[in-house]
């Protein structure tokens, strides 16, 4: 009985969390290059009162066992890389990246982080910049004097200066592709941080060892579907409620035991 | 005394068990690849001293457990590496343990490249682990079978038991085989990629159960109750 009060209840905590998944999803719908997450889960140990084939008699054995459950847990949560909607912007800095990898960008503190989010700006000295002001990897500085830029499929990034007809190419945008970017560390923003589980990142030029290519004038939206998140909404409801609904039925029957004279 | 206070008794402990398998398939009810698990029970004749059973004395105790394999049904993600077995088998996977079984698909990749669980236990393919190579594109086919291109990697080992009961549960989406139950491979599994298997816990029939598990053990109780006061009557009215 005391198995079916904390069975419940470990199925309560794992509703709540997927509600705030859920919850966290839908709040980035509208998060360029978000990628949305799930809690995946898993039955907790059996308690085996008598194992299947046991010894019933000298000639017999028990087809089957007693084995009784003791709930859910989570086991962990899962980030869904798959792609997002592309939306255009017809601003050159904005980059997309159609397929796997991530940019890289310089964190404040000198480290490296990735992100999908490649709505790019110019900071005052012309670095290529993300909208938190990180400095993209390797940097990428426009002259003073350029006029219109573009930015290839192949990540090349070239210039056309004042005076000039002749576009020159300033540097080359680089795709980390990882192993396993479900392993990554989510650092909010966006951005996120290489872990062992991740595997070490491939470095190359858009287009080349699996990354994808570099779509300018384009931004990924998140890949958030709303009908999904609020269909998983509903179903995580109705089992929150059978959860607690087990809890007052056992809670009922301890009342009823209890109140034996 | 009568000791048809004990019949009611077990009854009641009956009811508790089987309270506590309900409880454990509704707090798995979003569990991917989970199976319910359902009670038997069984009713106990006391033996008298003469050896003779009383067919008057009855006790219902909890007899067994089984899990009902049915088919879960089949949750989309378009996410290449879930996959779902259509129909019976098992997935297979190391641990530590050894060779346990899952009917849960949602893998993803290691470090090293190789197809893990959730929980990192390595996939079985027919060929040892699964490692797709750097920079490919992978696709997992109807067979199982991990592709990259026209290339075939590996593919994904799919067993099934002559008697799927005789598995243990042992939490964690794992079954373990003990002595003498042996997997075999099944030659044409049906995989379904972009897919999960959700778990088969029916929520009307154990909703149904939880009613049926109060109400009979609310009328144990009160089967209890009735036994002590006809004892009580009993001794007052003798008594006098």
């Amino acid at each position: 009985m005391f198995r079916a009060l904390s069975s419940a209840a470990t199925g309560m905590n794992a509703q709540e969390l997927r509600v705030s998944m859920i919850s966290n999803n839908l709040a980035n719908v509208s998060s360029a290059g978000y990628k949305k997450t799930r809690a995946e889960f898993q039955d907790l140990l059996y308690d085996k009162i008598r194992a299947s084939g046991a010894k019933t008699s000298d000639q017999t054995t028990a087809p089957i066992g007693i084995e009784v459950g003791q709930g859910v847990k989570v086991a962990g949560t899962h980030r869904d890389f798959s792609l997002g909607e592309f939306r255009q912007t017809s601003n050159a800095l904005d980059l997309a990246i159609e397929g796997n990898g991530f940019f890289q960008v310089q964190l404040p503190n000198g480290e490296t982080a990735y992100t999908r989010d490649g709505s790019f700006k110019l900071d005052s000295q012309g670095n290529l910049v993300t909208r938190d002001g990180y400095s993209i990897e390797p940097s990428i500085t426009m002259p003073a004097q350029a006029k219109h830029w573009t930015i290839s499929k192949s990540g090349v990034v070239s210039a056309v200066q004042a005076g000039s007809h002749d576009s020159v190419e300033v540097g080359q945008i680089q795709i980390a592709n990882f192993v396993n970017p479900a392993g990554l560390d989510a650092m909010g923003g966006g951005i996120f941080a290489r872990t062992d589980a991740a595997g070490d990142p491939v470095v190359g030029i858009p287009g080349m060892n699996g990354a994808g290519f570099v779509m300018s004038g384009f931004q990924e939206m998140s890949n958030v579907k709303v009908i999904e998140e609020m269909v998983d909404m509903i179903q995580a409801q109705r089992a929150y409620e059978s959860n607690s609904r087990v809890i007052k039925t056992a809670d009922e029957m301890l009342r009823t035991t209890a109140s034996l004279k | 005394m009568p000791n048809g206070i004990y019949s009611a008794m077990t009854g009641a402990l009956a009811q508790e068990e089987h309270m506590d398998i309900v409880a454990n398939n509704l707090a798995n009810g979003s569990t991917d690849g989970f199976k319910a698990v359902q009670a038997t029970f069984k009713e106990l004749l006391d033996e008298t001293r003469e050896g003779t059973k009383n067919q008057t004395q009855r006790h219902v105790v909890l007899d067994g457990t089984y899990t009902d394999f049915s088919q879960g049904p089949m949750k989309h993600t378009d996410n290449p590496l879930d996959v779902a077995i259509q129909g019976d088998g098992f997935f297979v996977v190391d641990t530590a343990e050894g060779p346990r079984y899952t009917r849960n698909g949602a893998f993803v990749l290691n470090d090293k490249r190789q197809l893990t669980t959730v929980s990192g236990e390595l996939v079985q393919g027919t060929g040892g682990a699964i490692e797709v190579p750097e920079g490919a594109v992978i696709n997992i086919n109807q067979s199982g079978a991990v592709t990259s291109g026209p290339l075939e990697i590996g593919r994904i080992r799919v067993v099934q038991f002559d008697d799927p009961q005789l598995l243990d549960r042992i939490g964690h989406n794992l079954y373990a085989a003990g002595d003498g139950v042996d997997a075999k491979d099944l030659e044409n599994a049906s995989v379904l990629t972009g897919a999960l298997e959700r778990s088969n816990v029916n929520m009307i029939r154990e909703m149904t159960s939880l009613i049926k598990v109060s109400r009979f053990y609310e009328s144990f109780n009160k089967a209890i109750q009735t036994y002590r006061t006809v004892d009580g009557s009993t001794a007052r009215e003798l008594g006098r």
